[in-house]
Parts: C-alpha cells; sequence; structure tokens
C-alpha cells in the first residue's frame, strides 16, 4: 500500500513539474531571431546605414528639443509663485494676461473688502450702544463675506492656473518638437510669407 | 469634469465663505458670549420748558426702568430731528434738568431731545436703544 502511494506522489509531482516548467520551455531563447538583422527592416549594408544616419540626425534634434523645450516643474513653479507667469513662458500671452489680471483684481478686491471689514471691526469692538454694536458688526460683516469669497475665487483660479499650465507646457513642447522638424526639413534657402529666409 | 460639476462646486465654496463670521468680540456685545442685559428702551417721556428772565429750564421725566437692567440714563440734545446729538446729561433717577444756569447754550427756540437707558458692566457701560427724538420749544 505505501509503495502504490510512493509511486502516485511521484507522477503527481512530475505533472506539477510538467505545468511549472511548460512556459518556461516555451520561452527559450531564440539565437536565429536574435542574429536576425532583416528585422528592423535593413536589408544591408547600406539600409544599416541609412538608419543610422536618421538615429543621429533625430539625437541632434532631441538635442536642440531639450535646449528649447520648456521644464513642467520650472513652469509649475513659476506660476505658482505669479499666476500666468508659466503660461507667458509658454507663449500663451492671452491666457497668461487673463489669469493674472484676474488674480490681481481678486486680490485687490479681497484686500480693500477686508481693509473696510476691518475699519468697522474696530468701531464695532469700542460701540457701547446697542444700535451702534449692532450696526458696526453687520457693516464689518459683509465685506469680510465678500473678502473671503474673492479669496476663494483667488484660489480655485490659482488651482486652474495650475492644472492650465501643466497642459500649457506639454502642448508647448509638442509644438516645439513638430516646429523643429518642420525647421530641420526646410533647406538653407526658403520662401516665407515675409519674404526670403536665409539660414546658415 | 462636467461644467455642472463645476458650478456646484463654486456654489458649495461660496456658501462655505460666505458663512463664515467675525467673532463678536465686543464684551458689552448681547449677542456675544457674555450673560450681557440690554437696557429697555425709556418710555413715557413728557417735559416742561419755563423761562424766568435770563433762566431757562427744561425738565424732563419718565418711566423708571427696572434696576435689573438699567443703572441710569444718557440725555442728548441737538437742534434738529435729524441732526446730530450731543450728550448734555447722565443721570440715576428717572428726570433731567437742562437749565441755562449751567448751560449757556439754552437759548429760545427749539431743541430736540433723546433719553436712553445704560447698564454698568465691569467692562463699560452698555447703552440701550434711545427714544425717538421729541422737540422741546424754549420760550
Amino acid at each position: 500500500m505505501k509503495a502504490i502511494n510512493k509511486i502516485l506522489l511521484a507522477v503527481a509531482l512530475c505533472l506539477l513539474m510538467e505545468i511549472v516548467a511548460a512556459p518556461i520551455k516555451a520561452q527559450s531563447f531564440d539565437i536565429q531571431a536574435f542574429s536576425d538583422t532583416t528585422k528592423y527592416g535593413w536589408k544591408n549594408y547600406l539600409d544599416r546605414n541609412a538608419y543610422r544616419e536618421d538615429l543621429k540626425q533625430r539625437q541632434e534634434l532631441l538635442q536642440i528639443y531639450e535646449m528649447e523645450a520648456q521644464p513642467l516643474n520650472t513652469n509649475i513653479l513659476k506660476s505658482a509663485l505669479i499666476p500666468g507667469w508659466g503660461q507667458f513662458s509658454t507663449k500663451e500671452s492671452t491666457k497668461g494676461t487673463v489669469i493674472l489680471g484676474a488674480e490681481i483684481v481678486l486680490a485687490g478686491g479681497a484686500y480693500y473688502f477686508m481693509d473696510r471689514a476691518m475699519s468697522k471691526y474696530r468701531l464695532y469692538e469700542k460701540a457701547t450702544q446697542v444700535d451702534d454694536i449692532e450696526k458696526y458688526y453687520k457693516d464689518a460683516q459683509v465685506p469680510y463675506q465678500y473678502s473671503f469669497i474673492m479669496i476663494g475665487f483667488a484660489g480655485i483660479i490659482w488651482a486652474y492656473n495650475i492644472f492650465d499650465v501643466i497642459q500649457s507646457t506639454q502642448d508647448y513642447n509638442v509644438r516645439l518638437w513638430e516646429e523643429i522638424i518642420e525647421r530641420t526639413q526646410r533647406g538653407p534657402v526658403n520662401i516665407t510669407p515675409t519674404g526670403v529666409e536665409v539660414r546658415f | 469634469m462636467s461644467s455642472r460639476w463645476l458650478i456646484v462646486i463654486i456654489i458649495l465654496f461660496a456658501c462655505f465663505f460666505s458663512s463664515c463670521d467675525l467673532k463678536r468680540s465686543n464684551p458689552l456685545d448681547p449677542n456675544g458670549e457674555g450673560d450681557i442685559v440690554i437696557p429697555d428702551p425709556v418710555t413715557g417721556i413728557s417735559y416742561t420748558a419755563t423761562a424766568d428772565q435770563d433762566l431757562r429750564v427744561v425738565t424732563i421725566r419718565w418711566v423708571a426702568n427696572s434696576p435689573y437692567n438699567t443703572d441710569g440714563y444718557y440725555v442728548y440734545r441737538g437742534i434738529g430731528y435729524n441732526s446730530s446729538f450731543a450728550l448734555v446729561g447722565t443721570v440715576t433717577i428717572n428726570e433731567f434738568t437742562h437749565s441755562s444756569a449751567n448751560d449757556p447754550s439754552i437759548q429760545p427756540g427749539y431743541y430736540w431731545y433723546r433719553v436712553s437707558a445704560y447698564k454698568v458692566y465691569p467692562e463699560g457701560k452698555l447703552e440701550g436703544r434711545r427714544s425717538e427724538p421729541f422737540s422741546v420749544k424754549v420760550p
């Protein structure tokens, strides 16, 4: 009985090993496929040389791109410090102006209303007559709430400005890459809508 | 994010910020945290005005408030109903005498008076609502 059990166990182990090892066997290293140079589309030495030239050119373009591209983190930092600054860097001046203008108006309005509220609040703190106490408190409360609403909207615009500068920077960099490719594809002498362009 | 959600967020945001209240830090504020009682308005006001040669006297009386909410009274005078009023006297009883012997500004003509009650607290005197202005003709 014990012998039968041992045989069954051995068979089960073999089956288990077969199941586990099957995918490993299927993914065995294919030296033929690895050494096949035609897989890149090169039919001969000239093709390979042409590919190398193309790669070299793209690397040069990439270097230009890296020099001219806008770094995302820097733009986020710029827009966090001064809303709209990042948009100006990505040549989106209209958007930058609107964001910066809105922030200035909202921050200025918030300061104005807070100043008015505080001047009324000081009167409230000194008042000793019930009508004056109530009047000054209400007079202070209204501009105080306006001020907070404006601070809130300024916060919303600031958050949108950060969100927008990420997209603007990405769009700018995509446009820049396309522009660099277009620039290099043109010859040294080009006729443009503004005149004749000669590049040295 | 749809524009509907954006509008909802902005409205919630505006409601949150508009609900921010200033602290009622005035210790005499009846709506503050202190146990403050507002003095009752002064009612039942009557007056007499007399003139005897150069001496002109205006006497004002009213119904005394409960001592629970009143420790004294302020009397104000102005030259018109909507004019500014200046404090001319402070009394602890329900009668005030305004005499040219003490105040040479009392000349023949019309004056307007207002009266209010006050309650003394450790933080100061809390003045109640002032009465409607009433005119007094000084002969």
